[in-house]
């Protein structure tokens, strides 16, 4: 029985898509076999950073046009980290249904919070326009999300 | 023997003791990092502090220094420093790329990029002309002219840019400078070409700069720098713009009013104007043309920008006057024209988008295809000012194979409709296909491949095809 909680918790934590933006979500699907939403939300991330990045190969803009459009993603990289921040409360919200011993929920509830963390600190740097440290910050989301993997992901296969 | 429910458990009980392990270990991380910030802090406070110290021996030594109306004395290499260290530092400025001026809210930025273009053309445009450099519809050769089989190598593309940032209570002020290297057609004369030249205050806008009229995004990621055939021609021309964000239903939207230079080039009979002599070679560019110093009013811009998370639509429309003076005669004529460009880019799958332009217009030629493709107006040997209708479109596709490889494929057409008297070695029609292969290892390089064809059809059916192979690199700073 446990272990379909923690297949559940699995399904729910699963697949920040960590490789690639276009990444396969299979490993993130909830059990109503729809993605799950974070999972979504940080696809999302990932494919504004490379909208970001991909404006380095413009040409024709120029550069304060360019500042306007790293603007623009850099508000919608906020809300996408913003939605994400509160998807995590979410997840936080389900802990009683999936009855983990003390310590389970002990590292479910630290890694989630971690992650809310950096997800608010993701919507700061994105607000306040520091483009350049936002490819760190995602990293740190992604070791983030890596560790829950390396914990749940093994059992839930 | 072993029955399979016991085995189960087994594996499950072994299942949740590495995990119980694996917990306790991940536990104990934390409660080591915990440890670890804290020391941090403490001697990031502990820092903080010395540095609060120190600036307020500083403060108080200058305060009794000036009590005493005497300089402040220091002594041995140890104040030097210290005093070396009190100047300001150079900081990263407020967007991306600058830094500021030290004591000042300004931030700059330099940039750029070196460019390398090699082209192998079917056919030439002719001796030191830039129509072998980059794609000028109105220059490829029709019927036999030209040379076959010609290369040019050139790096005119290169550029580089100056931009500055001062937030100010009247609304942030930016310049922005920027040069290439195509002040000369001749294709190993390199003379710097002022592209960009602008700065602006809040929502005001004023310089060189691309047209409004030309919805820049939407322009194909071409490595030919002279553009499609259908797209509107990437003027930079000195302009006043105010532009005025605002939302409706819940999409960003802009609109845009300017004031831009007018330029117009008219087809002049040669019977009305005699300076005006037959080109040499009437096969390529016609030397039938004018641009009278006549012009009374700017041109007149308005636009719409829909900003949606998806991509990019705007509409313009254009408002001129096309007015010519004959310098012998005193005759003059004046005709108001326009039209209006529907533009966008809007992103499909993934990094992919679809890029498209599409215009109509009367009087408003010099706005479309590649520089000087068309004629604004035409007038007729008794001096009747007729204006030239345009009309074309182009849709460029963007596809990313990965986030190193990317390709484009963009077809253009253009055309315009002279009265019938006018002479028929005047382009009609133009097309183009740009299709490239596009390798970014890096971010700040690019190498690309290109393949273009190009078709232009002259009044009397007669027309040219030029095939192009371009090899490109480019690196940015």
């Amino acid at each position: 029985m446990k272990t379909l909680y923690l297949s559940a918790l699995v399904s729910i934590l699963s697949a920040c898509s960590q490789n690639n933006q276009y990444a396969h979500l299979e490993g993130g699907r909830s059990q109503t076999g729809q993605p799950a939403l974070h999972a979504v939300r940080d696809n999302r991330l990932h494919e504004l950073m490379d909208r970001m990045d991909s404006l380095m190969q413009e040409r024709f803009m120029t550069e304060q046009q360019l500042d306007v459009e790293r603007r623009k993603y850099s508000r919608q990289i906020g809300e996408a980290a913003r939605d994400l921040a509160a998807n995590v409360e979410t997840m936080i919200a389900q802990l009683p249904r999936l009855q983990l011993n003390a310590v389970e929920q002990t590292t479910f509830l630290a890694l989630a919070g971690k992650l809310r963390e950096e997800m608010r600190q993701l919507q700061q740097l994105a607000e306040q326009n520091h483009i350049d440290a936002i490819p760190d910050s995602l990293h740190e989301i992604n070791t983030t999300c890596t560790s829950c993997h390396a914990l749940f992901r093994k059992l839930g296969g | 023997m072993v029955s399979p429910v016991h085995a189960a458990d087994e594996d499950i009980k072994t299942l949740l003791k590495a995990l119980s392990q694996q917990v306790t270990q991940l536990q104990s991380q934390v409660d080591r990092s915990n440890s670890r910030i804290e020391q941090l802090e403490q001697e990031l406070q502990h820092v903080r502090a010395e540095q609060v110290a120190a600036g307020k021996a500083s403060v108080s030594n200058t305060a009794h220094a000036v009590e005493a109306s005497a300089p402040p004395v220091f002594t041995g290499s140890g104040a030097a420093s210290d005093k070396a260290k009190e100047k300001a530092a150079v900081t990263v400025g407020d967007v991306k790329g600058t830094f500021k001026i030290p004591g000042t809210d300004t931030s700059v930025g330099l940039g750029g990029f070196v460019k390398m273009d090699t082209l192998f053309n079917s056919v030439s445009a002719g001796r030191d002309r830039i129509g072998d450099q980059q794609l000028a519809m109105a220059q490829i050769p029709v019927g036999a002219a030209g040379e076959r089989g010609q290369i040019a190598f050139h790096s005119k593309e290169s550029r580089l840019w100056f931009k500055s940032f001062t937030p100010n209570t009247w609304g942030d002020v930016n310049t922005y400078v920027e040069l290439d290297f195509f002040g000369d057609p001749a294709t190993y004369t390199y003379t710097p070409r002022l592209r960009h030249a602008y700065g602006s205050v809040g929502h005001f806008l004023a310089g060189q700069t691309w047209t409004t009229y030309l919805n820049v995004s939407a322009l194909p990621d071409t490595l030919d720098v002279g553009g499609s055939a259908g797209a509107v021609s990437s003027l930079r021309q000195s302009l006043v713009r105010w532009s005025e964000p605002f939302n409706w239903l819940d999409t960003p939207m802009e609109w845009q009013v300017a004031l831009e230079a007018p330029r117009s080039r008219l087809w002049v009979d040669s019977a009305l104007e005699t300076s005006l002599s037959k080109s040499a070679n009437p096969n390529l560019d016609a030397g039938y043309y004018t641009t009278p110093n006549a012009d009374r009013y700017p041109d007149l811009m308005a636009r719409l920008n829909l900003n949606p998370d998806w991509g990019n639509v705007s509409l313009a429309a254009v408002g001129r006057q096309v007015r010519y003076t004959n310098g012998t005669t005193g005759y003059r004529q004046a005709e108001w024209g326009g039209g209006i460009n529907l533009a966008g880019r809007i992103s499909t799958f993934g990094l992919d988008n679809m890029r498209f332009m599409v215009h109509y217009g009367k009087g408003d030629a010099r706005y479309v295809s590649t520089n000087n493709t068309f004629a604004d107006a035409a007038l007729d040997q008794h001096g009747a000012i007729e204006l030239v209708e345009a009309y074309g479109g182009m849709l460029s596709y963007q596809h990313w194979w990965d986030k190193q490889w990317r390709s484009n494929l963009t077809y253009g057409f253009a055309q315009a409709d002279y009265p019938t008297y006018a002479n028929t070695v005047l382009t009609q029609q133009v097309q183009s296909v740009h299709a490239n292969l596009l390798w970014s290892p890096v971010s700040q390089a690019m190498l690309g491949v290109e393949y273009t064809y190009a078709t232009r059809e002259l009044i009397d059916g007669r027309d040219g095809v030029l095939q192009r192979v371009q090899f490109s690199a480019k690196y940015s700073f």
